[in-house]
């Protein structure tokens, strides 16, 4: 028993009391990110020049560098606050998708939601010019139709595989795929229709930008995802009970369908409003709560706060390197969360295989 | 604790802003007298501006205004619909004159909301159309004068142009598009390039397919075009003139095996600047071979077409 | 026995209960009342519904036919909530495959009285299952670590810890054991069963599915046999387990032993004897 006990004692790397600073510390790396973010960028702004903006703000002076105040208010607040709420709400989404599977490969697109969302999006490119004078109205109609399909899609995987009053979840795996391959179909019939403008828009937006960040935009999905963010302790303990399985969670009282279709319909709104205004990013839901489980553990308690705080800080990052490699141009933020993500994660994989740990 | 103050002044600038921002307006209508720090997005409103002898109070321009090449020299803010709002405040303009093609639509709104003068400008594909965006660039930059005769010289243009073209205007040209991988696009009907070629006196080889579409070398065939045309980053994209020649629509067409094929710079062709008449003239040489076009343009400026296949 | 909770009458009941899964019918008109107080061993063959039957006493398996109530209450107008502060049930198989602590494993089975209970109570709770089921030592380790044996305690520690009261607690409550000895070693065996045993004095009563005889007559207070999804007896093992219903019914020949030491019945067997005929042996007889 000895000889197991030395390498066996709680394998994550931290011991009780640094775990016991662990969030603090990622909420610390996650206002350092907000900060770098407010601070880089296509212009030259100096952090005097900030904060003098938000002195003035708060002191009631008159802005006399209008460029300046438009750029610290009207483009780069607004982006961090989408940045952070898209990157926890992904995580957070992500966390708990792979613990009602089970499984480590779980992400927000496996219950159709990227799916839907994404021919939703698609289709407003294409046909909204069909309808006249949608013009400008498309900065409201894009984002409320992508988080409507999003939604809707998800809706329709769980009820596909709802069976005598019980969803398992490997039909829920299955319609999703379904859903999936009907939605990526659309999409393409929707691009081959399509005119070479209107292509590009897509593609752009496919790939995944925090550059729609205009106030008036994201404060409705900055609410949803708020809203499911704040919802996070109910989920905690009974997402625990989930991993003991889903006999032994109904045994000690909860009532797992009903669970299901909770979790599956905050992490529908959640990432439908995410979706919604910043496109399709992938990466996030599935590396950082995984991530962090192998740091942290299982207990969610812990990982689902600790996943907010890390989604929201790569994805800042992630937006930092986005505006600031090539400017004025910004790379595609999937692209980016991809190349940051990647190699920790295989690092991290590696470190932990050595140890005798596959989760 | 934020004073209640402080907290009425937030959210007052945040409503204002939003309130700003949720006014789209095609024209902002504000007259910019005397701009010297342009920003200018599209190439046919910085070539215009070029021809306005405004080129030295451009301050930075996107990256399709590569004509003059004064123009290449000064800071890119971006691509025309892919703007960053920041790159474009960067340059701290007092007017920023935008292609209505620019975009995303996002970046405009917060373009607007930072309070300078922005115009988005239309671009026409017509002869009235070029002279309407000459003028409208003219009112925007307190040149009326000097873009009114600007406007009356391609006006001038185009009618020459018009007055030699044959009666019977049947040569039949297919623009093509190369999407990346996958099948080339054709210009249908609703294109730039449509445009361009019915005012170089051409038919389109599909004129009942709007927009550009997928084709593949049967229909091509079939409509056996008299002339392909690529535009100039399409030609390089595919391996310029040897790889444009093994492409299966150059070297199984009637076209392509006589040779009648033609490289066009992009922005000169489709940009429909001030050198539009003076490309659709440049497309009638092409066409009608045995007519007489005229030289269209102040400075007789050679045609800027970059390559001929074949022994045309 | 009245609830004092309730003020109704009867512990964990199956009445006449009949289940037919894939078919097949599995249970067949089982009546059996489990009180307080009583350790009851179902045993029985492979196929004969034990586990059926467990899996209808913790009301996992729906009712089809009959009724299945805990002091008198129904247990189809139970929420799945107040049904997990009744009873706790311990699976065959664990299918937890992810590395918590096995503290914390234990302290889900405190979930239901989360809220309803303090902090200091659960802790104790977790404290005396910790310490009953004999993994104290093993507290901070991480469970996927552990070996098959050692696992199986850390469910047993959450079972129990689930039905733990306070000492004043006059509710009655149940656990539920489907082969809770599969992995064990024979100590370890031995202690879960007298663990579970002594329960019952404190007003739990315990079903548990065993496949080794003698344990159970070692430890059950009572014992009900199930063939081909019939109850065939139920009374006191040294009653029951009579070498003629163990020859019908586990197709093994055995005879009695008196133990001078324990007093105990003991079970020995004879060796392996086929007496119910080979089917196929009948057709080529034909």
């Amino acid at each position: 028993m000895s000889d197991l006990a030395e390498n066996d004692r709680v394998p994550f790397e931290l011991k009780e009391i640094a775990r016991g600073l662990l969030l603090p510390l990622l909420a610390l790396l996650m206002v350092g990110a907000m900060l770098t973010a407010m601070t880089h960028g296509a212009a030259n702004l100096t952090v005097g020049d900030i904060f003098g903006i938000f002195g003035r703000l708060l002191t009631a002076a008159p802005i006399d560098d209008q460029v300046a105040y438009a750029i610290i208010v009207e483009i780069r607040l607004p982006r961090i606050l989408l940045g952070a709420a898209v990157g926890a709400t992904l995580a957070v989404a992500g966390a708990v998708l792979q613990a009602l599977f089970r499984n480590p490969l779980a992400e927000p697109s496996i219950i159709g939601v990227s799916a839907g969302a994404g021919a939703a999006a698609v289709a407003t490119i294409v046909l909204g010019t069909a309808f006249g004078a949608l013009g400008s109205l498309i900065l409201y109609a894009l984002p409320v139709a992508a988080f409507v399909g999003g939604f809707v899609a998800t809706m329709l995987v769980v009820a596909i595989a709802r069976v005598g009053g019980k969803t398992p979840m490997t039909t829920i795996l299955l319609s999703g795929i379904a859903i999936a391959a009907l939605g990526s179909a659309l999409m393409g019939l929707m691009m081959f229709m399509s005119s070479d403008e209107q292509l590009r828009s897509i593609t752009f937006w496919m790939l995944g930008s925090l550059g729609g960040a205009t106030w008036a935009a994201i404060v409705p999905a900055l609410l949803i995802m708020c809203m499911a963010l704040l919802l996070m302790p109910l989920l905690t303990h009974r997402l625990n009970l989930m991993l003991l399985g889903e006999r032994e969670a109904s045994s000690l009282g909860l009532n797992v369908d009903q669970f299901k279709y909770l979790c599956v319909t905050l992490v529908a709104a959640g990432v439908g409003a995410a979706v919604a205004v910043s496109g399709i990013i992938g990466f996030v839901g599935i590396v950082v709560p995984h991530l962090l489980r192998m740091i942290v553990g299982p207990d969610h308690r812990i990982l689902l706060p600790a996943s907010a705080l890390g989604g929201a800080t790569l994805l800042l990052w992630a937006d930092v390197i986005a505006r600031t490699l090539a400017p004025p141009a910004e790379l595609p933020i999937g692209v980016l969360t991809a190349l940051l993500g990647a190699p920790f994660f295989l690092w991290l994989l590696r470190r932990t295989a050595r140890e005798g740990m596959t989760w | 604790m934020i004073s209640r103050r402080q907290a009425l002044v937030g959210v007052g600038a945040t409503v204002s802003a939003l309130s700003l921002s949720t006014s789209p307006v095609l024209s902002s209508g504000i007259s910019a007298g005397r701009a010297t720090k342009i920003v200018s997005v599209g190439g046919a409103i910085t070539e215009t501006l070029f021809a306005l002898k405004l080129g030295d109070r451009i301050r930075a321009v996107d990256t399709t205004s590569t004509y003059p090449d004064a123009a290449n020299a000064l800071p890119k803010v971006g691509y025309l619909r892919e703007l960053s709002a920041e790159g474009v405040l960067a340059m701290q303009p007092d007017l920023v004159l935008l292609s209505a093609e620019a975009g995303p639509p996002a970046a405009i709104a917060q373009l607007k909301a930072a309070g300078i003068p922005v115009q988005q400008i239309a671009i026409g594909r017509t002869p009235d159309g070029v002279r309407s965006m000459v003028e409208a660039i003219g009112q925007a930059t307190g040149t009326q004068n000097s873009a009114a005769e600007l406007a009356a010289q391609i006006g001038a243009g185009f009618d020459s142009l018009a007055a030699a073209l044959p009666a019977e205007q049947t040569t039949r040209a297919l623009l093509l598009l190369s999407a990346g991988a996958g099948p080339l696009l054709g210009a249908g009907a609703n294109t730039a390039a449509a445009s361009i070629i019915a005012l170089g006196g051409g038919q389109l080889a599909f004129p009942e397919m709007d927009g550009y579409k997928a084709v593949s070398l049967e229909p091509v065939l079939a409509a056996d075009p008299d002339w392909l045309l690529f535009p100039s980053h399409v030609a390089m994209a595919l391996g310029g003139a040897d790889g444009i020649a093994a492409l299966d629509v150059v070297s199984k067409t009637r076209a392509g095996q006589a040779g009648r094929v033609a490289f066009v710079d992009s922005h000169y062709l489709l940009g429909f600047g001030p050198r539009a008449p003076q490309a659709a003239a440049d497309l009638a040489t092409l066409f009608y071979p045995d007519i007489t076009i005229p030289t269209i343009g102040r400075d007789a400026v050679p045609s800027s077409l970059l390559g001929l296949m074949g022994k045309q | 026995m009245v609830d004092v909770v309730t003020g109704r009458a009867g512990g964990l009941t199956a009445e006449n209960v009949t289940v037919a899964l894939g078919g097949r019918t599995v249970l067949s008109g089982v009546s059996l009342e489990i009180n307080p107080g009583e350790l009851v061993a179902v045993l029985g063959p492979n196929g004969a519904g034990k586990s059926t039957f467990l899996n209808l006493l913790s009301g996992e398996q729906e009712v089809q036919d009959g009724n299945v109530a805990i002091a008198g209450e129904p247990m189809t107008d139970m929420s799945v909530k107040s049904l997990a502060r009744k009873r706790a049930l311990m699976p065959q198989k664990a299918s937890l495959a992810f590395p918590f602590k096995v503290r914390d494993v234990v302290e889900m089975g405190r979930d239901p009285f989360r809220k309803e209970m303090t902090t200091q109570e659960n802790d104790t709770a977790i404290d005396w299952a910790l310490s009953e089921a004999d993994i104290g030592y093993l507290a901070d380790r991480v469970y996927t670590r552990l070996s098959g044996g050692e696992q199986q305690r850390v469910q047993l520690a959450r079972v129990l810890a689930q039905v733990w009261r306070p000492a004043d607690c006059d509710e009655p409550r149940y656990l539920l054991l489907d082969e809770p000895t599969s992995s064990l070693d024979l100590a370890h065996q031995h202690s879960v069963l007298h663990v579970a045993r002594g329960l019952t004095d404190q007003k739990a009563g315990v079903v548990a599915v065993v496949h080794d005889l003698n344990l159970a007559a070692l430890y059950a207070t009572r014992v009900a046999v199930l063939d081909q999804g019939r109850l065939v007896a139920t009374g006191h093992p040294d009653d029951v387990l009579e070498e003629d219903l163990i020859a019908r019914v586990f197709d093994l020949s055995v005879h009695t032993v008196m133990d001078p030491a324990s007093g105990r019945k003991l079970l020995v067997p004879n060796g392996y004897h086929k007496r119910r005929s080979n089917i196929i042996e009948i057709r080529k007889a034909l």
